[in-house]
């Protein structure tokens, strides 16, 4: 039976950005079924669908929702977290920018279930595309009645603003994002208290990825046990965005059921780029473990089977790296990314995603010694665990992983006294194929 | 109250306390930089990892709290160990190796946790050090340099300006390893408490303006004593060498200025070495006309004496003083005054502008700037029948003094003014007790050299009325002589009474036989954290009624000093 | 605000499993420049304020959406650099403080920290080229070559011309129409190192 897709069912029909052209698809059933339920039923109904969080973290949304406290004298918030700024990652900004009413619908549902008054769709800075199509959509469920004093006639008031940000990853961390939302430096918060309690401005928050919300309506409308259907066991439910770019040929996001073989996610996406081998592919984002191709082909891309391999889903940013790919080069460039994107406030990610990168460019550049491999398992081992934020963690992912599965291509950096891979020319002599080797080591020939 | 047990051992704690809190009742240190006590809980140096059971990851130390029976933590596993040393690491490899120039040293956070919890090498060798170019040697404000290359980001100065002293000039700026502190461009760290930031700041980020390059702190000796700079009464430690005070700092007494003190109170002891000192008594001999001839150095004794034999040959006796009198000096000149059959006069009182000094009782805010004017009044000066300060400064009262004896020598800028001088020399016999060799002074019949602040024993009374006493740090010099030992020598000459040989903490045993209010006190055991007295935040009121300054204690501009 | 994106809408991903972009290589043609920043506020304070009456209003309704002044930070910064010519002089970073009773310092804080604030003028048109791992795969260093050949000037210097300034930068969420760039506000998607030039000529 082929696959319905539920999230991107209104991409390419502009028209669905309205709300009476989302409503002449099918759109705000969910809602309105919503309204009429108890919040409580809603928030059971999420909990039971085993909506994962889409954002990274794969936290069950309906626990999260439960946290919220029921009887609390004061305002409670939604943030929608549309940061997107996981390398690799652009499936939020499709799902803004093409059903931005989903959106809306999925987030008025969590505010309704958990009562909150208020949602601040926190949108990275450099999405201005899709700040303005969610501005003018927004515009418009105020208008039709979706948002404003009485969501879809129930008496529920609800009032949503986008809030922009100023280009930082770090504020897609809950609490970064919640201090940046205040105003402040994105600096992540000790933990507890935690959002649920002391959230934005204090007040018991959820905060929730665009497409984790974007699955709220269909559960509501179609059931929880229609949306368990899908996917791979009751821990891995529902359907799943792939982005999926580098060296294939039509990278883009793709909609499938969560848990789709690799392979039918590769072949799906027109397979290796210009035909080319797969070396390799990061299953979910810069801080997921690289996981060489062949072994993983029929991997099955949900939470827990990658988890297994040793990897992570995280935001399903499928990285794919073919046979010309320095994998030191690769992790430096990560590396390079945590240290830039680092707050700075706790010691062992400052200064230890600051090291990792001097250590790997000195690496590639040909600078690398013996010890650097050890060095720099160790350096993971003394930031993993100690960071104040996940930042950390993440940042130690791709080099756990490259010195635990690439170690040959450190040692061939450090004996040869330079990078064995040819630079990166995509365009350089036209054809397509890149230029030869700076390095030509035997095998390892351009091309 | 919860229960915790840490490294093995249980105790009680009130629900909240933090567990680098809850272990130093132990004796447990865990290290850290960026918590404070008194600052906001950031939880991020990461020093104070330690083990929670149950807690798969170490947990930050300041940011776990106490709130149920049962927690059980370790704070000296291998694990915890492997994570200091990697901590200490991290904060190395950028750090400039500077110790040899750097003031810091001796009391340097990172010196005592790398020896301590570190590793004696670094694998950071062949990459380059992060610098901040340019910002090696900035001064944030009039009182505090910054070297952006030492700082370990532990925030502690940030905080303290937002939240203590609540004028916010320092921030954070810049994202991951580029981060720094510093001030918006033109708004300087200029408020009564910037040199704080200093005291706090774990390494030699942020020095001193004053003290910079001054010592090596190793050769201090420290002694705990009183600011004299107003009547709040900071506790201080004292720090010296060789005789000479070469840095205040503030020492924690939580019922008063807490882990602070300001600006202006440790810049007081300079005043010692801007003002030659009166080394020796001098003795006016009698001209050729009988008064008037010229001062010369004279012994102990014969100064004395001739103090003693005008005293006795009576007639209108005034002793003027200040609050700059510890409390038993005072008792001492007022014993003097009333064996002479004169009067201690009402004090030399100062004003200033308003100091507030944060701590968890809303602050001390002090206005006079004499430490102990409360603590003078009370020992006995300010009775009536007599001139007042200002009758003799301004007015011509001294005329009419057989002997006038000028308590503290110092009492403020006036008592260099010559003008002032000239009137106060309008007395018959005109007695000087004081540190430096000021014109009143070389006016003086007799001028006795007394000891300073540093070189005696003594209390103060401070605005709270809380009695405080503070330690000798050094003897005086040559043959200066703390002014309770001079006073028993009068007063035994005048009054018998076994005087003799009576020193600071018999004085004030004296004193307390003769006030209700000091009733059971005992001066060697007075508590660190002071004595309220009765009375004791009543004179909180007083601090709303300000008495106008006396003309000596004015600068040349009028103002309190 | 800018035009929506400069993809094609019917380019966008449509029913089945197809991709989001144009099939593999083909470059759509580049989209309109958006407007540019306009010419750079100077650095000294100007006889005008940086919050005028306009910015005044919206600035206010700004501050109805949020419980807290402060919250309203970073807007008011977006606004206030859009104003100043797409950088943030130090009088402008004051006067946001001030209307929102805020330490400079603490402000000064808050601009230091992100990557869409700048503290020295950008040029009229800011070029910002992802650089980031699968962008870097598919040729973004070619694109900061060519960038830096016909610009002639390092990234992070505004050309002498003030027309504009380019920097790499982190991933922009674009990374199946690498590699691309930013100019402003609009996104430049399936670049060729001489797509890429033909844009920046386009630039006033």
């Amino acid at each position: 039976m082929a696959y319905e897709k539920v999230l991107t069912r209104n991409v390419g029909r502009p028209e669905a950005r309205t709300v009476a052209g989302y409503e002449k698809a099918g759109g705000y059933a969910g809602l309105a079924a919503a309204v009429k339920m108890q919040p409580e039923e809603v928030i059971e109904e999420v909990k039971k669908s085993g909506l994962r969080g889409r954002g990274g973290a794969g936290f069950p949304a309906g626990m999260k929702w439960g946290f919220i406290p029921k009887d609390h004298d004061g305002p409670k918030y939604l943030v929608c977290n549309a940061d997107e700024s996981e390398p690799g990652t652009f499936k939020d900004r499709l799902l803004m920018e093409h059903e931005p009413q989903q959106l809306i619908e999925g987030c008025a549902i969590c505010c309704y279930a958990v009562g909150a008054a208020t949602c601040y769709v926190y949108i990275r800075g450099e999405y201005t595309a899709a700040n303005a199509i969610m501005e003018e959509a927004i515009r418009d469920a105020y208008s039709a009645g979706i948002l404003g004093d009485s969501v879809m006639g129930s008496g529920f008031k609800l009032d949503m603003y986008m809030h922009v940000g100023a280009g930082a990853y770090i504020c897609g961390e809950e609490t970064g994002m919640l201090e940046s939302l205040e105003g402040k430096r994105g600096q992540p918060r000790v933990k507890p208290p935690f959002p649920a309690i002391v959230g934005a401005f204090g007040a018991p928050t959820v905060i929730n990825n665009v497409e984790t919300l974007a699955n709220v309506p269909h559960i509501v409308e179609r059931g929880a046990d229609w949306f368990k259907s899908i996917g791979t066991d009751e821990r891995n439910t529902g359907p799943k965005l792939y982005a999926i770019s580098g060296h294939v040929e039509r990278p883009g996001t793709y909609e499938y059921p969560i848990g789709v073989p690799f392979r039918t996610l590769l072949d799906g996406c027109g397979g290796m780029w210009r035909g080319r081998e797969l070396k390799a592919f990061i299953p979910g984002g810069a801080s997921a473990a690289i996981l060489p191709g062949e072994e993983h082909l029929d991997l099955a891309m949900d939470f827990d089977s990658i988890a297994k391999a040793g990897s992570m889903l995280g935001s399903a940013a499928v990285m794919v790296m073919d046979e010309t790919t320095c994998m030191v080069r690769s992790v430096a460039r990560l590396a390079k990314f945590f240290n830039h994107e680092s707050c700075g406030q706790c010691t062992p990610c400052r200064e230890g995603t600051n090291w990792m990168e001097l250590l790997l460019t000195r690496i590639e550049k040909g600078e690398g010694r013996e010890q650097d491999a050890s060095l720099l398992s160790n350096i993971c081992t003394h930031v993993a665990g100690n960071s104040l934020c996940a930042l950390g963690d993440a940042a130690v992912g791709p080099v756990k992983s490259l010195v635990e599965t690439y170690s040959d291509e450190i040692e061939r950096h450090v004996r040869e006294g330079g990078c064995p891979f040819p630079p990166i020319r995509v365009f350089g002599n036209g054809n397509g194929r890149p230029a030869d080797a700076v390095h030509p080591a035997a095998g390892e020939a351009a091309g | 109250m919860p229960t915790v047990t840490i490294d093995g051992r249980t105790l009680e704690v009130e629900a909240g306390t933090n567990l680098i809190d809850a272990a130093q009742r132990i004796g447990v240190q865990i290290p850290h930089y960026c918590y404070h006590p008194r600052l906001s809980v950031v939880g991020q140096c990461r020093m104070c990892l330690v083990e929670l059971e149950g807690s798969p990851k170490l947990q930050a130390g300041c940011s776990t709290q106490v709130t149920k029976n049962g927690m059980v933590v370790r704070t000296d596993t291998p694990e915890v160990r492997e994570a200091q040393k990697g901590m200490m690491e991290f904060f190395l490899i950028n750090h400039p190796l500077d110790c040899p120039i750097c003031d810091q040293a001796g009391e340097c956070g990172l010196q005592d946790y790398a020896f301590k919890h570190g590793q004696a090498y670094s694998r950071f060798e062949y990459e380059d050090k992060r610098t901040y170019p340019g910002r090696e040697r900035i001064p944030l404000g009039p009182n505090v340099l910054l070297n952006m290359n030492r700082c370990i980001q532990c925030t502690r100065c940030i905080r303290f300006t937002e939240e203590i002293a609540g004028t916010g000039e320092l921030g954070f700026f810049n994202r991951g390893a580029r981060t720094e502190i510093g001030i918006f461009p033109g708004k300087p760290l200029d408020n009564p408490l910037s040199t704080n930031v200093v005291d706090i700041c774990p390494v030699g980020a942020l020095t001193s303006t004053r003290f910079r390059f001054a010592e090596r702190v190793w050769y201090l000796d420290k002694r705990p004593s009183v600011c004299t700079g107003c009547d709040v009464g900071c506790n201080v430690t004292l720090e010296h060498r060789r005789g000479r005070i070469r840095r205040y700092k503030p020492r924690f007494n939580p019922e008063v200025n807490d882990y602070w003190m300001c600006d202006y109170g440790r810049a007081t002891f300079e005043r010692y070495e801007t003002l030659p000192r009166l080394a020796a008594p001098r003795l006016r001999r009698a001209g050729p006309e009988g008064n008037g001839g010229a001062p010369a150095p004279a012994g102990w004794g014969r100064a004395l004496d001739a103090v003693a034999e005008r005293l006795r040959a009576g007639g209108r006796i005034a002793v003027l003083g200040s609050g700059q009198l510890t409390t038993e000096e005072a008792f001492l000149f007022a014993e003097l005054a009333r064996a002479a059959g004169g009067a201690a006069l009402p004090l030399v009182r100062t004003e200033g502008p308003e100091r507030t000094i944060p701590n968890l009782h809303g602050g001390i805010t002090g206005r006079e700037r004499h430490p102990n004017r409360r603590g003078a009044e009370l020992a006995g000066f300010g009775g009536d029948g007599g001139p007042s300060a200002d009758d003799l400064v301004v007015g011509d009262a001294a005329a009419g003094l057989d002997v006038l004896v000028i308590a503290d020598g110092d009492l403020g800028p006036g008592a260099h003014d010559d003008e002032a001088v000239a009137r106060l020399r309008k007395a018959a016999f005109l007695v000087v007790f004081g540190w430096a060799d000021t014109p009143l002074a070389r006016a003086a019949d007799v001028a006795l050299p007394v000891a300073t602040h540093a070189e005696k024993d003594g209390t103060f009374v401070n605005v709270e009325r809380r009695l405080q006493r503070f330690e000798q740090a050094f003897p005086p010099p040559g043959q200066v002589r703390p002014a309770v030992e001079v006073l028993a020598e009068l007063l035994a000459a005048l009054d018998g009474r076994g005087w003799a040989g009576v020193g600071t903490a018999r004085a004030f045993a004296r004193l307390v036989e003769a006030r209700p209010e000091l009733a059971g006190l005992d001066f060697d055991e007075l508590p660190p954290t002071g004595t309220p007295l009765p009375g004791f935040d009543e004179d909180r009121e007083d601090m709303e009624k300000r008495a106008p300054a006396s003309p000596v204690a004015r600068d040349a501009e009028g103002q309190g000093v | 605000m800018s035009e929506p994106t400069g993809r094609p809408a019917a380019e966008g991903v449509t029913g089945g499993n197809a991709s989001a972009g144009p099939p593999g290589g083909a470059a759509a043609p580049p989209p309109a420049v958006g407007a540019g920043y306009g010419e750079p506020w100077p650095a000294t304070p100007p006889s005008e304020p940086v919050i005028d009456g306009d910015a005044r209003a919206r600035l206010d309704e700004l501050l109805r959406r949020y419980p807290t002044k402060r919250a309203a930070l970073i807007p008011a910064l977006h606004a206030a650099q859009r104003r100043c010519g797409g950088w943030l002089p130090d009088y402008a970073i004051e006067e946001v403080a001030a209307a929102l009773e805020l330490p400079p310092a603490e402000v000064y804080g808050v601009v230091t920290f992100y990557d869409l604030f700048h503290q020295k003028p950008v040029g009229r048109h800011r070029i910002r080229v992802c650089t980031n791992l699968t962008c870097q795969l598919r040729g973004s260093d070619e694109v900061m070559e060519a960038l830096a050949a016909e610009l002639g000037v390092d990234e992070g210097t505004v050309t002498p011309d003030g027309r504009c300034s380019y920097t790499h930068f982190e991933c922009l969420g674009s990374c199946d129409t690498a590699p691309m760039m930013m100019v402003d506000d609009t996104y430049h998607e399936n670049l060729t190192p001489e797509l890429a030039v033909d844009v920046v000529r386009g630039l006033d």
